[in-house]
């Protein structure tokens, strides 16, 4: 039998005032299978008659939803030309592929490179023939031999995470700036960008031994990071959250505790645009953040609201050619 | 329907954020606040809100851009709202057996139209108690365990709980008694 309820309870019901029975009378009309669409009907008109003018802001739900749906929300949304040069890279990597497999006994071993580069702003994936797996940054570039003969041996600049695959006869080798990383089996990140000072290895899981300048050695334990300074050949070594620091992979900017000038190398590069400084003097103040899907304005304000800086968005205008540059900004003390 | 709603449909179907967002911005707040009216209970109606932009944005494929999408949109909440109802009525039922309890025959409350306030009170007062008083009363009045049970988890004498049970209904019956003095929740009596 359908359950029928009084014209007046629902709204009555919504504004807190009703009794037991009537909440026992409401929980049987929403649950009587008979009366589903009535049900529906009834409280989705009621729900379009709702009064919103005193419902505050629900921003902090829409946080919580993005975060919820992360896998599924397109880690960035890239300019065409961007996955244009994803779609070329790939189709490289298939080639190089497809080489292994096919000629791979009649060429001797380092005769030929593939080499992957990533746009500013962008980020890749990769797989080496030896199914070592890892992302590449935007702006770097990694070379590696298209046949895996005997070592395996890599060239990097700018940042990279590798998952390398475990081969106990064959160490995995990464030529970094300054610094060459040796592995068996692991997962690490590294960043080489030429622009930097320094050369930082952080280690997720295994060991790895690092060799720098004059035979400097140095085995890694996971949860370390080693700051090179290129110029000096200094090391310095710190327990860090591995974890942050690959973090770029899955679309996060994480800023850690680093001085000014090195956070804006990373913003220029993550947005791929120009960042001036005006003045220096504030560069050395140190900066912790992370940012998810932010566009560069809103970094910027929030970085101006820690640090003592001003910024200014330079307007962009074709050239002569009618080609856009980079997006500029200026960074002045306040 | 709008052009401008169709339009974003499509750009939703496609995987666009930005149209997802503008959704959100559109149709939220009158879905968080009638779960709110409904429900009488923020984490639920934040819930349903949650679970239904989810759900809307795991199936986007299946939007259809000729419908209304406030009333797809309702579909999918009604379930999560009558889920959350379902939940949410087994603790009024422990509560209103408090009540009746607590309050004498005469004030039976299932007829009154302020069980909503009733219910707040009741919270609220005992929210107020002394913190182990709260804390075997809950377990005994709201969870519904035994002394025995509470007397070994707390690790105090079944004596002594029982002891604890006593005060507090007496508390509540005296807090209750305060609001009836003040007129506030026995108008009732004379409007039947």
């Amino acid at each position: 039998m359908k359950k029928d309820i009084g014209k007046d309870m629902l709204p009555r019901f919504l504004k807190g005032n009703y009794s037991f029975n009537d909440h026992v009378r409401i929980r049987d009309w929403l649950n009587d299978p008979h009366g589903q669409q009535a049900v529906h009907d009834e409280l989705f008109h009621l729900m379009k008659e709702t009064d919103t003018s005193e419902t505050g802001s629900l921003d902090y739900l829409f946080q919580r939803i993005k975060r919820q749906i992360n896998k599924s929300w397109p880690a960035r949304r890239l300019p065409l030309f961007y996955w244009k040069a994803a779609v070329m890279v790939l189709a490289v990597l298939l080639a190089s592929t497809v080489f292994y497999f096919t000629a791979s006994r009649d060429l001797p071993a380092g005769q030929s490179w593939v080499s992957l580069s990533v746009p500013e702003g962008g980020r890749l994936e990769f797989i080496l023939p030896d199914s070592t797996r890892g992302w590449l940054n935007g702006g770097a570039s990694l070379r590696y031999p298209a046949i895996f003969a005997h070592s395996r041996e890599v060239e990097l600049e700018g940042e990279a995470f590798f998952h390398v695959s475990r081969h106990l006869q064959r160490n995995f080798i990464v030529h970094a700036a300054g610094l060459n990383v040796k592995v068996t089996g692991t997962m690490f990140n590294i960043s080489a960008y030429e622009s930097d000072k320094l050369t930082e290895v952080v280690l997720n899981e295994g060991e790895v031994e690092l060799t720098g300048k004059e035979g400097l050695t140095r085995k890694m334990v996971p949860g370390e990071k080693v700051s090179y300074e290129r110029l000096s050949g200094n090391m310095e070594v710190s327990k860090v959250d591995a974890s942050q620091y690959n973090a770029w992979k899955d679309g996060y900017l994480v800023i850690d505790n680093v001085p000014l000038a090195a956070a804006l190398k990373k913003i220029e590069r993550w947005y791929h645009a120009d960042i001036e400084i005006a003045d220096e003097s504030v560069m050395e103040y140190r900066l912790r953040g992370t940012f998810h899907e932010e566009p560069l304005e809103e970094v910027l304000r929030l970085v101006a609201m820690i640090a003592p800086i001003r910024y200014e968005l330079v307007k962009r205008e074709p050239d002569q050619q009618g080609k856009v540059n980079k997006r500029k900004v200026i960074i002045m003390k306040r | 329907m709008i052009p401008v709603e169709q339009r974003l449909l499509t750009d939703l179907r496609e995987g666009d954020q930005k149209a997802f967002e503008e959704l959100f911005a559109r149709y939220s707040r009158q879905l968080f606040q009638f779960s709110l009216n409904f429900l009488k209970s923020k984490e639920a109606a934040e819930d349903i809100v949650q679970e239904t932009f989810v759900r809307i944005w795991d199936n986007r494929m299946q939007v259809r851009t000729d419908g209304s999408f406030q009333a797809y949109l309702f579909t999918i909440a009604l379930n999560a709202i009558r889920k959350h109802f379902n939940r949410l009525s087994k603790s009024k039922e422990i509560r209103f057996n408090v009540l009746t309890d607590l309050l004498d025959e005469t004030a039976a409350p299932d007829e009154r139209n302020d069980f909503q306030f009733v219910m707040d009170k009741l919270d609220e007062f005992i929210a107020a108690m002394p913190e182990t008083r709260r804390a075997v009363f809950v377990k005994k009045k709201l969870e519904g365990k035994s002394l025995r049970e509470i007397a070994d988890e707390m690790n105090f004498t079944t004596k002594s709980a029982e002891y604890h049970i006593t005060q507090a209904m007496k508390f509540l019956k005296a807090e209750f008694e305060k609001l009836q003095i003040k007129g506030i929740i026995f108008y009732y009596l004379f409007i039947r």
